[in-house]
């Protein structure tokens, strides 16, 4: 059993050092585009060839 | 095999979809097996290693980004099937579907592969000893996949 006394998540200790450690990131930004980039670059090639399929 | 009214095949739709449907399903591939089952990366372990319960809770909260994007290409995939479904010109070919979605994991595993573990670094596939032909073996995984969707798209197009 946990302890009642204790905060548990999301509330707990390490859950809301791990949202601050996110929020203060200086490259936050940079870390976003990075995760996002792949799928942006998988999905132009989709439409890419969404388009070179137009007429086969 | 083709459906057209205008005498003009269309495979475009269906292999857009597939491509879609196969970067979310292969994306979905890599965070379970890769991030959840097998434990061997998280989303940016490389920049903070999930050494404590706090870094792993903030690789988690990255994880579960990828997942989002995963999740929204797979059903955007969905929607675009379900378009082309409705279209005479579109051949319905199951080889060219199973083609697409091999050709979009493959895709997903390359430019994955290329921008997260060599271009910025942000994980790699197993860290630590071998890590470069682990990365590797990864894009090589992806060129594979794409080679054989290419290969099953063009023999179930309608040439």
């Amino acid at each position: 059993m946990v302890s009642t006394s204790v905060a548990i998540c999301p509330d707990c200790a390490p859950g809301l050092a791990a949202r601050a450690a996110i929020r203060e990131d200086p490259e936050l930004g940079q870390v976003v585009a990075a995760v996002v980039l792949p799928f942006v670059i998988v999905a132009l090639v989709a439409a890419t060839l969404h388009r070179l399929g137009r007429a086969s | 095999m083709t459906k057209t009214s205008t005498g003009r095949a269309h495979v475009g739709p269906l292999v857009s979809a597939g491509t879609v449907m196969g970067v979310g399903l292969g994306g979905f591939v890599d965070g379970i097996v890769l991030h959840q089952l097998l434990q061997w990366h998280n989303m940016l372990s490389s920049k903070i290693p999930p050494v404590d319960l706090v870094t792993m809770k903030t690789n988690m909260v990255w994880d579960g980004l990828f997942h989002c994007l995963t999740w929204i290409m797979t059903v955007v995939g969905l929607g675009l099937l379900w378009r082309a479904a409705g279209r005479a010109d579109v051949p319905w070919s199951g080889r060219v579907f199973v083609g697409a979605l091999l050709l979009g994991w493959g895709l997903f595993n390359f430019v994955e592969g290329v921008i997260d573990h060599h271009i910025l670094g942000l994980h790699h596939v197993h860290p630590g000893s071998g890590e470069l032909a682990w990365d590797l073996g990864f894009l090589a995984s992806g060129v594979l996949l794409i080679v054989v969707g290419g290969l099953m798209i063009r023999r179930g197009g309608v040439a």
